[in-house]
Parts: C-alpha cells; structure tokens; sequence
C-alpha cells in the first residue's frame, strides 16, 4: 500500500510544491528552455561556458532558490512595476533588468561570478515579468508613485471549490492545472512546434522598455486580469470574492501559454544579441 | 493534516474526475501520433494551430466542455453500454458517440481547405482528443460497472475515477508524456501498419472487448493493489495509448496529408 | 505559502521507506540510456521486448511483492566496514541488525553481472538481471542507501519544520532533488547528460568495489550537512536545501554513466567489461 501513498504524494508534491516561488518552476523552465530552443549554436556554447557547462534552464528558478543567501540578490525583484497611466515601467526592478543587460555585453571583461549572477537574472526575472501576475500598476501623477494593483489578494476558484491567492494562482496554479503532468521540454515541444519567423520577428521587436510596456499594456488591455476578478480585501468571506470561473481559468491557460513562449523568445533574442558572437 | 487530506483530494480526485484518460494519457497519444505524421501532414495541421503541436490540444476538450458552447460536447467522451448497444444514462438507445463523432468530423474533413479555419481548428481539436478517449476501456460505461466502488488504500473511488488518477500513475509517475511516448512507441512498421488497417467501428468494438477485461480483472473484493489489478491493468492502459496514437496519425495523414 | 510547505514536507516523510522515488530512478536510467552504444542498445532491446531500461527503471520495486521476487528488498542498500569497504556476504548476513543483514545491494549487483556474463541465461532471466542492475546501480548513488553499522544512528537523524519532525534519510530519496527541480525522466538527460568523455572515463574507472568504496567514504558526508534535531524557518530550509541538491543532482548523473559502463561492457564486444573486485 505503500506504493499508492507514495504515488499520491509524488502527484501532490508535483502538484504544489513550485506553489511557493515566482512564475513557478514549471514555466521559469519552460520560458528558458523555449529561449534555449531558439539560441544560435555559438550564443549557447558561449553562455553555457559562462554557467559551467549547464544549461540556462538548470538556472530558471535560482534566483528564487538562492535569494535569502545573500542581500544584493534578494533586491533583483521579481514583480515589475508599471505607470498605470502610460504602462511604462518604472523604479527598481526595470532598472536592475537593464543594468544586467548592460553588464552582460561587457561579459568577457567581468569576473565569472558577477556574469554568473547576471545570467541567473536575466534566466530568471525576464520570466517573471511576462506573467501577468507579477505586473503591478502605479499612480505615478503625484510626487512619489503611489501603488495601485498588484495581484497579492485572495480570488475563488470556483472549479477547485477554494480560495487562493490571485498572485499564486498566476505563478503557479496556471499552468500546473493548464497541462498536469507535464515537463518543461513538454510545454517547449508543444508551444514552439513550428512558430513563424515573421511572429518571432514581431514579438522580439524593440527594446526591453518596450517588451516591458507590452506586457503591462496586454495585462490592462488584452487580458484584463485585474478587471475581470476585481481586488476584494483578502479577510472577507469566500463568497464576497472575485470568482474565477472555469471559462476564466481557459482563458488564463491561454493567456499563459502565449506569455510564455512570448518570454522564451524574447529571452533567446538577448542571449543571441550578447553571447552570439 | 486536514489540509493535507484536502489537497490529496484537490489535486486527485477533482482535477481527474470523469475524464477518460488524463492529460498524460492523453499527451502521450498525441506524441505517438505525431512522431507518425508525415512531415507535410504536420506542417498543414500546425498551419491551423497557430504554429502549436497537436500535444498542447490533447486535453482540451476536457478542458472545455464545462462552459457554453462547448457543454455541447460533454456527452461525446463516454459511452453508456447496456446489454450490447449503446444508452444513454437512463438506458435509452443511443449511436456510440465519440465513434459517431470521430466518423462525422473525418467525413467532414475530407476537403479541409474549403473550411473555414476555425472548423478546421476546433476538429483537429476534437480528433486529437476524441480518438484517445475511444481507446480507453473505462469509456466504455457498464451499468455493472459505473456504480462500482473500488477500494485503493483507504480511498474509495468509482471504476473510471480509479482508471484515470491511478492505472498510469501505478508505474510511470514522474515520467512525461514525451518520455512515454518515446518508450511506448516500439512496434515495427508491420506492426504499426496493421494498427492502423482496421476501421473506427473495429476500434470502437476492441474497446468493448477491453473494457470487459478489465472490469472483470477487478477482485470480488473491490480492493484493489498494484499486485492484484494495475499490474495488469497497466498494460492493457500502455497498449490502447499506444494504439490510439497509431491510428490517430493515420486519420491525421489521411485528412492532411495532400 | 507555509501551508504547501507544510504539505510537501508532511508528504515527504510518507515516503520515507522508499529508496530513490520513482522519477529519479527513471532520470538516472534515461542518462544511462542515453550513453548506451549501439550494440548494446540493440541486446537490450531484444531482452526487454522491444523496450528500453527507462521502462523498468524500477521493476525490481514493483517485483517485490510477486512469489519468486521476495528477496529483491534486501538489494537496495550496501553495508560497508569502518574503512568503507563493502562488508563481505557472510559478515554482513550474520550481523546482529536487521538493516545491515537486508543490505546485500553489492551481492546482489555481482550475482546479476555474473549471470550475464557466464551466459545460458532464457530471455526471461536475462531480461531480469538487466532490470537488476538499473535499479541496484542507481541505488548505490543515493547516500542513504550505505549502511555504516558503528554508526546506524545516523539513519535517525532528523529536523523540524512547521513544529513537524522530519527524517533526514527520507528527505535525501525524494527531495533531495525534488525539492528544488521538477524535472521529469528525459529532463534529467538534459539537465545532466552533460559531462565530457574525459569526466566520463574517470567516473567509470575502477571496479564496482572501487566505486562503493568511494561513494561510502564521500556519502559520510552527508551527515555533517545536518545538525540533527535542527528547527528550520522556512528560508532556513530553502538555503539548507541548497547546501543538498548540487550533490544528490550530481550523484545521479554519475549513476546514470556507471549503469551504462557497466551494461556497454556486458553487451558491446569492443567494451572492455567493468571488474566486480
């Protein structure tokens, strides 16, 4: 019997246990891998160098993982925030973002620890910023920007009959429910069949602003997830919160599955622009 | 430790409950399927899937018959069988229907071109889900066996609750669809070529035969262990994935292949 | 968030009775798998039906309760001497304690290359002793699986978490990598198929004696990361994890080549076979 316990536990522990850090472990990995996917062979050997030898995708969720050991990784936010007004981003974590871009260019001239946490960075939080949940909205009218939206309330699930947290939901809950049992190479194979050079071309266009703003501005405008399921504060009772529905929770799949691959590609276009040579 | 049991039940029972084969099953077919396509029948059908593969749509049909319009389809996973034919719940005669679907949809799909790109995208939708749940022994409902309780530890679950959450789970948890597919996919191109000879209707009444098997493969006692029922029962689950996908590439080419 | 923690580290000890969980003993075989020749490839393809050695990469579990099957339970784990040399059959057979008398692992390693090797074996039984060897080798790269008899305390040692106590040899079988990845079984061949010829041919030097030996001494180790009875926070556990997964992601990968050294030697005639002693 004890087999079946154990197959019970394995599926509950595969089930939850990314539940706890940032666009989950499942789609921090598949966003990589869709980027490692599109590397030129150059641009792999050259980061992967970097890495000793592993590949981006062992490195997907490191920064969740490792923040708590030391001070200046723990700042590389992982939320990105936006002027509500323009969706530009703005403060620290587009900042930081840049400053790690920038720092890569110059890899070969820097010490292998500074590239290294660079590289886990960027692997990392560029993931982050693609998921809707982690887009977080400002009133930027006044002195001082002033927080308007991010997705740390409580919504309920109505097709699992429980409450959650809308950020969770987003991190995690998505794409584990989207496609249970499946790996990242899954989610790679199947997003990234046979993609068009020409959508590549559309969504890697640009800078990273402008990526970033394209993000904030689908959240708001396309896919409406703070509108849709609404803030309520997370002490009322289930019955008094934004209900997220099974047609919803379709449309996130789908929303989550595009993001996804939109990350992975974005992320391969960085890579091959800085380590391709 | 209630928690915990709420989670077990969360994440085993409800996210499976009354689908025929679960998402791996499922993924795992359209895998099979696709190492089968032709290269120009891929290439057509990713044309309508927006550069996806057929994998990604291997559930989606679980996914969506919740929710208007798609409620429509709700009926079309699972057969109610009495007494040689086909019911619905209440014993009425009723065609077999994932069969029924499955033979309008490659009917339909005879000229795909003329579609619109929509139908011919919610098809592709339809038959990759559709001829999996046609191979799968639980979606063939007795009225002996849809009351069954079946006793696994401490849980008590129906037949087709058991079938979906626990027969694969009882050898390949942790492995991915695409890694299964890479290990069930091992018949010869004879082998392969006679799967796929045979007709819908002949899937469809293997699938009895099967089903019958492995209801009566159930102890008298309902108690069910690896040793006395998923240790057979997991090859009967390997063998109709791995036919299901044969034949799902060859419906596939046939429509798309041109 | 604590409450998923809670969960997972609540399911692990469930399991504790296990040896590796079933995917990492599915990742190990899939690298063994990847690194077979040909040849051997070939051999095994026929023993098997057709299928390969990730199919059974714990048959010998699944056996363990069939007529005939029964003494496979006692093959998981080796007991080694003071020195770290595997204790011989009689010594160890005749032991006062019953976990060092169940740990014929190396025995019974020996007794299914020997089969092989003399030959005349039906299908049946060939097939048997490939299964054996993937699933006892894998074993072997899992610390908790040596048995230090001076010190058999050591398997008692344990933390807390959330006020819970926890084991430490069960924590190592699963969530020594599932804690931090979520790899599936063709992920791992990505994730650590990746050493060159040369790591390769030192981590397949030497006898199978040779390499338990090694692992027996290096595996004490393990001991020292874990200060038993520790109340762990929840970003205590985290970096603690962290200290754990290089090594048991790294011992995996390194079963994964020894697997398929020693089936090459067994089935390709231009591999030289891997000694016992």
């Amino acid at each position: 019997m004890k087999r079946f316990i154990t197959t019970l536990a394995l599926v509950c522990i595969v089930g939850s246990s990314s539940l706890c850090f940032g666009w989950g472990r499942d789609a921090h990995a598949a966003i990589a891998y869709i980027a490692e996917r599109h590397l030129t062979p150059t641009a792999k050997a050259n980061i992967e160098k970097c890495i000793d030898g592993r590949s981006i995708v062992y490195y997907a969720s490191w920064l969740d993982n490792h923040r708590a050991e030391n001070k200046s990784w723990g700042k590389l936010a992982h939320v990105a925030h936006y002027d509500i007004a323009t969706c530009e981003p703005i403060g620290k974590p587009y900042k930081y973002m840049k400053s790690t871009i920038n720092k890569l260019k110059k890899y070969r001239e820097l010490p292998d620890s500074t590239v290294k946490v660079s590289i886990y960075h960027l692997v990392h939080s560029l993931g982050d910023y693609h998921c809707p949940g982690h887009v977080a909205y400002y009133d930027c009218s006044g002195e001082k920007p002033k927080r308007l939206i991010t997705s740390s309330y409580d919504i309920y699930l109505k097709p699992k009959k429980t409450r959650m947290s809308y950020h969770k939901l987003w991190d995690s809950g998505i794409v584990q429910m989207g496609q249970p049992g499946w790996g990242y190479m899954d989610w790679g194979h199947a997003l990234d069949s046979s993609v068009s050079q020409e959508y590549i071309d559309s969504v890697t266009a640009g800078s990273l602003k402008d990526w970033m703003k394209d993000i904030a501005t689908r959240t708001q405008q396309e896919y409406k997830i703070y509108e849709r399921a609404p803030y309520k504060d997370s002490l009322c009772a289930d019955d008094e919160l934004s209900v997220v529905d099974a047609d919803m929770m379709n449309d996130y799949y789908e929303i989550a599955a595009k993001q996804i691959l939109i990350g992975g590609l974005r992320m391969a276009k960085i890579i091959n622009d800085i380590f391709g040579e | 430790m209630k928690k915990l049991t709420f989670l077990l039940l969360f994440t085993v029972v409800f996210s499976y409950c009354a689908m025929a084969w679960d998402n791996r099953g499922h993924s795992t077919i359209a895998y099979i399927a696709e190492r089968h396509l032709t290269p120009r029948a891929k290439a057509n059908i990713e044309s309508y899937i927006g550069g996806r593969s057929i994998v990604y749509y291997a559930s989606w049909m679980d996914f969506n018959r919740s929710t208007p319009p798609m409620d429509v389809t709700r009926d079309w996973h699972v057969d109610y069988w009495t007494d040689g034919h086909r019911t619905d719940a209440d014993g009425n005669p009723q065609p077999p229907c994932s069969l029924t679907q499955v033979k309008r949809i490659v009917s339909e799909m005879g000229n795909f071109r003329e579609l619109s790109d929509s139908l011919v995208n919610i098809n592709i939708k339809y038959l990759v889900h559709l001829v999996g749940d046609m191979h799968c022994p639980v979606h063939i409902d007795f009225p002996t066996s849809r009351p069954m309780k079946i006793k696994i530890d401490n849980k008590t679950v129906k037949v087709h609750a058991m079938w979906d959450a626990y027969v694969l789970n009882s050898k390949h948890n942790g492995t991915s669809p695409m890694q299964l597919a890479e290990e069930f996919d091992i018949l010869t191109a004879e082998q392969i070529a006679k799967v796929q000879s045979s007709t819908p209707d002949e899937w469809h009444n293997e699938t009895v035969e099967v089903s019958k098997k492995v209801i009566d493969m159930i102890p008298e006692s309902k108690k069910i262990t690896y040793d006395n029922y998923f240790n057979e029962a997991i090859k009967y689950a390997e063998d109709r994935i791995t036919v299901a996908g044969y034949r799902l590439a060859a419906i596939l080419n046939s429509i798309f292949d041109k | 968030m604590k409450k998923f923690i809670t969960i997972i580290i609540a399911l692990l000890t469930i399991q504790s009775a296990s040896a590796w969980s079933r995917a990492i003993h599915a990742g190990i075989a899939a690298i063994a798998d990847a690194n077979l020749t040909e040849q051997t490839k070939e051999a095994i393809s026929q023993a098997l039906d057709g299928r390969n050695i990730v199919y059974s990469a714990q048959w010998m579990y699944d056996m363990e309760k069939t007529k005939g099957y029964e003494q496979t339970k006692n093959w998981r784990s080796v007991a080694v001497a003071k020195n770290n040399k595997p204790l011989n059959a009689k010594k160890s057979l005749n032991h006062k304690e019953d976990i060092v008398r169940r740990a014929q692992g190396l025995e019974a390693l020996a007794a299914a290359i020997r089969a092989i090797e003399a030959g005349g074996l039906t299908k049946e039984q060939l097939a048997d002793n490939i299964r054996y060897i993937v699933t006892i080798v894998g074993d072997l790269h899992c610390p908790t699986h040596y048995i230090y008899p001076e010190a058999l305390e050591l398997r008692k040692m344990h933390y807390f978490y959330n006020d819970k106590k926890q084991s430490y040899t069960g924590y190592w079988e699963h969530s020594s990598i599932a804690g931090t990845f979520n790899w599936k079984t063709n992920e791992f061949v990505h994730q650590l198929n990746r050493k060159t010829p040369e790591q390769i041919a030192a981590i397949t030097k030497g006898s199978i004696t040779n390499w338990v030996t090694k692992n027996a001494a290096e595996y004490r180790n393990i001991y020292t990361l874990l200060e038993s009875g520790k109340k762990f926070s929840q970003k205590g556990l985290r970096v603690w994890q962290n200290s754990i997964y290089p090594i048991s992601t790294e011992q995996a990968a390194i079963a994964g080549y020894r697997i398929a050294a020693i089936l090459n030697g067994l089935f390709d005639s231009n591999v030289a076979n891997v000694k016992i002693k």
